[in-house]
Parts: structure tokens; sequence; C-alpha cells
């Protein structure tokens, strides 16, 4: 019943230092405990990014440094598990396409990942976006369509369209299906090069099922928002959906994997 | 698993104004079966959003007759002139234990003095109360049909006035029931259902502030996946403690 049958890549994972309830005294320990957690609910490589301990809306380039450095620690005590994804910010265009240059030239990161400094239909993510592209990484942008309101820079799924349309030759993982609703998915849909991730809200039936019919099984990939969610709650999103095992298997794993750049693929764990 | 005698304290029946979902009863009991639930406690969705609560309640006596594991957990709205006679209809049948209040889709708070009346009401019964927080996250409600969370805090005040009726808390957030440990733990005849309670070792921080006995499971299916509700259990838990908090609470409680 919770078997998800073979490996299984999380898009959207934080470290406990940024969200946990329990909080962790290094990155190591924030490794044995996310990693046992994830693991429990059959998750065997997951994507991770911190948005810094302090966790804040606008951070500094520094602040994103030092989450990056966090992030880079982590996946190198996880021996490939973790994933690490580069966090910037559009408040410093420039200074942020360096530390994606450092982040995933150098240090061979794996994607990069955009909050709620600024909406996506900010010039100032056209310079981060253009480093994606050039190093062949995709963007994680974080999207909600709140009722109660989003933040001020927190990018709506029409606003992660115009960025998608902006940067075609980018791929764009769009966060929290649950959080865009039906309305947010219809704003990608005729964008090719936006896929959504299942992480964020509650574990609503039906949700995954839409995705898929109305952005094709390819668009689709597993995503939990852990440690604020849990691992097993999400996995449940897609192994309890209405869908063929074969479209399960490719949100749990092919998806994702076919949109991470050549050095992680090569060192896939499968 | 087979031998875990699995109580969903919260399921319902109907359709929802924001999803698409299976909501017949027969569906849902699939959908329930499919986790082994052995125990189905239902209520309506039907008139959630309508002006008279009462009137969804059938449809939950319906399944109840029609499926031998579904137990009817009638809706009643306190402020409607006829709430007694609803109870009255409840205790009628040999298969009714709990009732639900939805303050925050019925517009009331739970300081309303006809709310004390109800309560009660239940209590001279000898039913249970549960007291709904929150069916959908407000993020999510139709733009045209915002319903706040009824305050945690208002619950557990509700609960201390009224010591002698049990009380579950529907559908709060597990921060909520978290730092509100010590509030719930005053009384012995407070409970909290899990089917909302998310985050990467929720349950485990809940049973460490000795909330292990007040848990029961939940899966607010069909509004939510019921796999979704076993697994935040079945994954971090000792088979002893998964087992109490899968059935043997809700045993416990309703056996009382």
């Amino acid at each position: 019943m919770l078997d998800p049958g073979g490996p299984v890549i999380d898009a959207h994972v934080h470290p406990l230092q940024n969200f946990g309830a329990r909080r962790t005294a290094s990155a190591a320990e924030d490794v044995t405990v996310l990693r046992a957690a994830a693991e429990r609910a059959g998750v065997t490589q997951a994507v991770l990014f911190s948005l810094h301990g302090t966790v804040p809306r606008n951070p500094t380039i520094d602040e994103c440094r030092e989450a990056n450095d966090y992030a880079q620690q982590m996946a190198e005590e996880s021996d490939g598990f973790f994933l690490p994804f580069c966090y910037v910010t559009p408040e410093e265009p420039s200074a942020s396409a360096d530390e994606v240059d450092r982040c995933v030239g150098e240090k061979r990161m794996a994607g990069v990942k955009l909050w709620v400094a600024r909406r996506a239909t900010d010039p100032g993510l056209d310079p981060i976006l253009e480093r994606a592209v050039h190093w062949r990484v995709p963007v994680l942008q974080h999207a909600w369509r709140k009722t109660t309101g989003n933040l001020e820079g927190e990018s709506t799924p029409a606003d992660v369209a115009d960025l998608a349309r902006r940067h075609p030759q980018a791929q764009i993982i769009m966060a929290h299906l649950n959080g865009c609703n039906p309305r947010g998915i219809e704003d990608i849909v005729d964008v090719p090069n936006v896929c959504v991730d299942t992480s964020g809200g509650d574990p609503e039936s039906g949700v995954v099922e839409l995705a898929v019919e109305r952005l094709g099984a390819g668009r689709v990939v597993f995503g939990s928002d852990a440690p604020i969610r849990h691992f097993g709650v999400c996995l449940a999103k897609v192994l309890g959906a209405n869908l063929p095992w074969e479209t399960k298997r490719m949100i749990l794993w092919d998806n994702l994997q076919n949109r991470l750049p050549e050095w992680v693929r090569a060192g896939v764990i499968s | 698993m087979n031998s875990i005698d699995l109580i969903d304290v919260c399921a319902w029946t109907g359709d929802w104004n924001t999803l698409s979902v299976a909501g017949g009863a027969g569906a849902v009991r699939e959908s329930l079966r499919a986790c082994r639930v052995s125990q189905i406690q239902m209520s309506s969705l039907r008139t959630v959003w309508g002006h008279n609560l009462h009137l969804g309640n059938v449809d939950a006596y319906e399944a109840a007759d029609r499926f031998d594991n579904v137990v009817p957990v009638p809706l009643l709205d306190p402020t409607l002139a006829t709430w007694r006679e609803e109870l009255a209809r409840a205790t009628k049948r040999d298969d009714v234990s709990i009732i639900r209040l939805l303050p925050a889709y019925s517009g009331y708070t739970l300081d309303d003095p006809r709310v004390s009346a109800c309560a009660e009401a239940v209590q001279a019964a000898g039913l249970i109360l549960s007291v709904q927080m929150r069916i959908e996250d407000e993020r999510r409600n139709h733009p045209n049909a915002r319903v706040p969370d009824v305050p945690f805090e208002q619950i557990t005040t509700f609960a201390h006035r009224h010591r002698d009726l049990p009380v579950v808390m529907g559908g709060a957030p597990w921060r909520a029931v978290l730092s509100g440990a010590k509030a719930i733990l005053a009384c012995d005849h407070v409970y909290a259902e899990t089917s909302q309670m998310d985050g990467v070792d929720s349950i485990t921080l809940m049973i460490e502030a000795g909330l292990g006995e007040r848990l029961l499971f939940a899966t607010h299916a069909p509004l939510f996946i019921p796999l979704a509700g076993v697994a935040r259990i079945l994954l971090d838990l000792s088979a002893e403690t998964a087992t109490a908090i899968l059935g043997g609470n809700a045993r416990q409680l309703l056996n009382r």
C-alpha cells in the first residue's frame, strides 16, 4: 500500500535547520534525522535547498551564500542522497548570477531555487535564469494562489508562466501543486517548459490526477516540502492517486531525473 | 497490519465546493476499505454550505443502514430552532456515538449560550462531541466562500467548561495541538483527530508531549486521500503506539 515500488526522488526538501519542529545542532545531524524520515517513507534521493537558518523572506546575498554552504555540507555528508539546489535572490540579480556560477559551475549543485523575495514577473530574475540556462539546470520557483492573499513578492502560477515565456530555454519546476490549485494548473497548460511539483498543501483527493490530465504525465514531479510536510503523506498523494502505475513511476522518478543535469544523472542512485 | 482495528473518526459523504471528489458513501467506503479501515464514522457534506445543516444527516443515516461498517455522525447546529429534535432523532438510533458541530460554517462561536445548552444535552445523552476546527485550509477556500478556522483556544476553553463531555477536536493542525498540549492534558476528556496533522515527526512530537492517548486516527476522506492518513501514523511509530492511535484509543473512547 505504501510501497512506491522503486526509487523515489523528492523535488522539494528543506533542512530541518529551516523549518523542522525538531532543531538540529549540525548539518550532519540534519542529514541523519531528515534522511531517516525520508527513507522510512521510501524516498531514495531528495533535492535540498536551504532558505537560511533564519528564513528571511528577503535574504541578502550573504545569507544566500550561507544557506547554500549549509546545503552543500548536507549533500556532502549524505553521500549523494541530497542533491543541493542553489538559493538566490532577485533583489541582487548580478550577485545572484555569480552565486549560481559558484554553486552550479564550481560545486556542481543540481539546480536553482527561487522563493518569495520578488515575483517571477520581476526583471531581477532574468540574469539568474540566464545562468541556469547556461548551466542547463532546472529552476524551482515557489508559487501559490492564496485565497487569504499572497505575500508581496510571492509568485502566482501566472507569474511563473510569464517567467517561462521570457525564458523558453529554461526548465522550470513550479512548486506546490495543491497551493496553486486547479486555476493555477490552467495558467501553465500552454507553457511546456514548466512542470509542477506535488509538494505543499493538504493531501486533497483528485489534484494529482487533474494535473496529469491537464499537463500530461511528463510534467508532474513528486515533491514533499518536508519537513513542513510529512514525506509519507505527500508520497500518498501519488501512490493513492487514481492513475496507472507507469504514470506514478514517472512522477516519482523519471520526470525529475530527466530534468536534472548530466553530472547528477551520472551519479544517480537507482 | 491485518490485525489492527482501524477506526476512522472523521470521514464524510457528499460533494465539496472546491474539489471534485468521489463522495458517494459507497465510494468512500471502498477507498477506506483499500486502506483496511474497519469502522467509518461518517458525516454528510451536503448541507455544510446550506441554511439548514440538519437536512444532510439523512445521508449519513442511509449510509449506515446500507453498510455495516459505517456509523453515522450527525451534524448539529445549536443555532437552529430544531436542534433538540435533531439530537433526539440521533439518540433514537442505537448506532450514534458522536455528534459533530461545525461552528465556523454554521456561523456561531463556542461561547454562545445555545452551544452550552446543546453541549449539556449531548452529554446527558451519553454522546461524544466533535468540534470541527477546519474542513479546509483557508488559503484554499473559494474566494467568495472563506471560512477561517475555529481558534484552538476557543475549543479548549469550551472543553474546560464541559468537563464531563468528551470533546474531539476535528481537523486541528498539528502545531496548534502541540503548542496547546498543556490545555488538552489539563482535562482527561479532550482528544484530537489526526487527519490534518502534517510535518516530519509531528505525531512523534505529540506523543513525546504526552498526547499519545488523546490522538484518534481520521482520514478526512473523500476530501483527502485516505492513504495519507494511514501513512503519517504507520511509517513513524512503533506497532503498539500505531495500533492505539489507529483504533485502540477510539475503541476505548467509544466503549467508555
